[in-house]
């Protein structure tokens, strides 16, 4: 992307894909041990026996390698002040390893500060979507960005 | 296994107090530079008059942490079957280098699950307190527990 985005550059309805995830049991086994040691996200083993029948990546995981890509593929080259809260966030279906999943992220609403106006803020849907096309986890939150152009 | 907490267990209203987690400034950065790579929560040296008046830790490196302490505290000794999803996170003030953060777990509601009799549905506030009294972080969800003798 060239140039700075700024709030005027993410209108309502906008749907930006951020890439891929295909987690591997290595790396879901190793963010879980860290932040989520709960037995079918750490030990295969157990997790064969468990709720989901295999190992399943912790929703915490789904969630930061989500957040990783928007900041990434948007933030960073954004004039970006943060994010405020995150909302209505559902594992609809386990994330397991080798599965190829999709993430996205749609603009729902864009709404100018009042109390700032150097700022707008930005309500936003985040997806990871399996290869038939199914939501697999969905997640809402407000990311803050700065106005183009001088203060209002 | 009989002193695994069940779905039983979770009586609306009941808290746990989950312990507590000393927040490092190089800790924030390896979180930072690995899921949250924005300036504020990367670089060591960020400078007091930025965003966020120097380093902060990511929203989702509170979030983890509290996780971290609920999963130590009660779900590792728990019939836990997963959850569905976290209905809401609010950062109230920043998680900075030195903090020490204290974890509590509150139950909102618990009502046994109508379609599957063999589980129930508790519904939870976490909190995050730092060392100032401070509440810096709160995450309502849903988990899924067995019932006693299911």
């Amino acid at each position: 992307m060239s140039g700075t985005l700024h709030f005027e550059d993410f209108p309502a309805g906008q749907v930006t894909e951020l890439g891929t995830w295909t987690p591997t049991a290595e790396e879901i086994v190793a963010f879980a041990r860290k932040w989520d040691p709960q037995r079918f996200h750490v030990d295969e083993a157990a997790a064969a026996e468990g709720p989901f029948s295999g190992l399943v990546a912790s929703g915490w995981h789904g969630i930061c390698v989500w957040g990783k890509l928007y900041v990434e593929v948007v933030h960073l080259h954004a004039a970006s002040m943060g994010g405020g809260a995150m909302e209505d966030i559902r594992f609809l279906e386990p994330i397991r390893p080798g599965m190829r999943l999709r993430a996205r992220v749609a603009v729902l609403e864009a709404t100018p500060s009042k109390t700032r106006p150097e700022r707008g803020t930005v309500l936003w849907r985040g997806t990871f979507v399996d290869d038939t096309g199914a939501d697999v986890l969905v997640m809402h939150g407000r990311a803050f960005f700065r106005r183009r152009g001088p203060a209002v | 296994m009989d002193d695994l907490l069940h779905f039983d267990d979770f009586a609306p209203g009941r808290e746990f107090a989950l312990g507590t987690w000393e927040v490092t400034a190089e800790e924030i950065v390896e979180f930072g530079l690995a899921w949250d790579p924005l300036p504020f929560h990367t670089d060591p040296d960020a400078p007091p008059d930025g965003p966020y008046g120097g380093l902060i830790a990511s929203g989702r490196h509170s979030g983890v942490i509290w996780m971290r302490l609920y999963v130590d505290a009660v779900l590792s000794r728990a019939a836990t079957l997963g959850s569905p999803g976290l209905d809401e996170i609010r950062w109230h003030v920043p998680v900075r280098p030195g903090d020490v953060l204290t974890g509590t777990a509150k139950v909102l509601e618990a009502r046994v699950s109508s379609s599957r009799p063999d589980r129930g549905i508790v519904a939870f506030e976490g909190t995050v307190v730092n060392q100032a009294g401070e509440v810096a972080t709160t995450i309502r969800g849903t988990n899924f527990l067995r019932r006693r003798g299911e």
